[in-house]
């Protein structure tokens, strides 16, 4: 098992003043040296592998503004349904998921954003993925 | 009227550690795009800063930049550590050479329990050559390079941690070292930004110092720069950033210092600054 953690960071100022998260969200895994690519875009695509535990947090880019992963939807056929944590003693979550099988080819998934005060919900019109790792 | 930017320098830090490359494993993004910053989330950003003149041309007030460096593996900077885990962090890091120094100090009084884990009470009565020996302990570890005090990563001492491993999810691990070294689930010490210099330094267009901050979430330190917005064009900067590499010898943690750099770019115009607070959506602000 290897762990295989992505992290959102959130431009929320950028995403409330021009109402969409795409090109305003950065994804990064620690998994580019398996074959991880796109690292820093909204479209990242990371490399996974069979039993890899996957962990997905965010935050903002300015620590005072507020984001929150409210779901993420996977092909189960992949990986587990993601299960959201919450870190010791607070309210901030963390997301985690199973690789049930190594992917054959990319296969999307979306990850759903509260940000500000709005009750919008955001996500980006092309989505991250995973992919196989490096063979 | 100065604004406040920041600077995330996102970095992969055991993928850097690994390959010794901090280039290709880090990415840095601001909050400047709407102004016009440029490869945002990449090795290569272009810090886009307008400054902000009066109708004769005169600089009318200097920005400040704030850069923060961040592990990819760490958890959230919002998640309030508990009060174990600062302290584990604070002891490993902030307090490194105070440890040593008492150690060193109480040794050469005869005390051989020097790990008493008391040891905040720092005891500097010790004789000239007490003082010498503590001297050539810590030029072993540091070194006085051009710009200040340096971590000497030539140096054959780690820095000793008597605490166990932090999961990915911020419990202190019990378990295997090996195992959880094999799964990457643990937490690096966190990067350190240790100088920032080159050519926007040498020129004087940012005035970059480290200043403490009474915050334990920004875990105490940051980097923050003045910009002189009276000189326009593109300018290069280089971060030294410490990073630490977990060695396991005989089920003993240590970390072992690891300087790498990075080069990031400056881009200074005389564009009109925009508005963002006057409920009219982005506007020039009024020039007098």
């Amino acid at each position: 098992m290897n762990y295989v953690n992505i992290k959102a960071l959130v431009d929320v100022v950028a995403v409330l003043s021009n109402d969409q998260l795409d090109g305003n969200m950065y994804l990064f895994d620690t998994n580019k040296l398996q074959g991880s690519t796109k690292e820093g875009t909204s479209n990242l695509e990371s490399a996974v592998q069979k039993n890899d535990q996957v962990l997905w947090s965010t935050y903002g880019l300015e620590v005072e503004s507020y984001v929150k992963i409210c779901d993420i939807t996977v092909d189960e056929t992949y990986l587990t349904k993601p299960k959201a944590e919450y870190y010791e003693g607070t309210n901030i979550q963390y997301w985690t998921s199973r690789v049930l099988k190594t992917p054959e080819t990319t296969i999307p998934y979306s990850i759903q954003f509260e940000v500000g005060d709005t009750t919008t919900l955001f996500a980006t019109k092309k989505g991250p993925s995973i992919k196989p790792v490096n063979r | 009227m100065s604004q406040q930017f920041g600077i995330m320098v996102m970095i992969d830090v055991k993928s850097a550690l690994k390959t010794r490359n901090l280039r290709d494993h880090a990415y840095l993004i601001d909050n400047m795009k709407d102004f016009g910053s440029q490869n945002e989330g990449t090795n290569a950003l272009i810090s886009k800063v307008s400054g902000t003149y009066w109708a004769n041309g005169n600089q009318a007030g200097e920005e400040v930049m704030n850069w923060l460096a961040i592990d990819i593996n760490d958890m959230p900077q919002t998640v309030q550590k508990p009060s174990y885990y600062t302290y584990f962090r604070a002891k490993t890091i902030e307090n490194f050479l105070k440890k040593h120094l008492t150690n060193v100090s109480r040794s050469e009084q005869g005390d051989t329990n020097t790990n008493d884990t008391d040891d905040r009470q720092l005891d500097i009565k010790v004789s000239q050559q007490g003082f010498n020996s503590i001297l050539e302990q810590l030029q072993d570890i540091t070194n006085v390079a051009e710009g200040g005090l340096k971590t000497n990563t030539d140096s054959t001492k780690n820095i000793e941690s008597d605490w166990p491993l932090v999961s990915l999810t911020g419990q202190l691990e019990s378990g295997d070292i090996k195992v959880i070294q094999e799964e990457n689930n643990y937490i690096n010490l966190p990067p350190v930004i240790t100088n920032i210099t080159g050519e926007a330094v040498d020129l004087g267009i940012i005035y970059p110092a480290e200043y403490g901050s009474p915050n334990f979430i920004t875990r105490g330190w940051y980097w923050c720069a003045t910009v002189n917005t009276a000189k326009a064009g593109k300018y290069r900067y280089t971060m030294h950033i410490t990073l630490f590499d977990l060695v396991i010898k005989d089920d003993q943690i240590s970390w072992k210092p690891v300087q790498l750099t990075l080069d990031s770019h400056i881009l200074i115009s005389k564009d009109a600054m925009r508005n963002g607070f006057t409920g009219a959506g982005d506007s020039y602000l009024p020039i007098y």
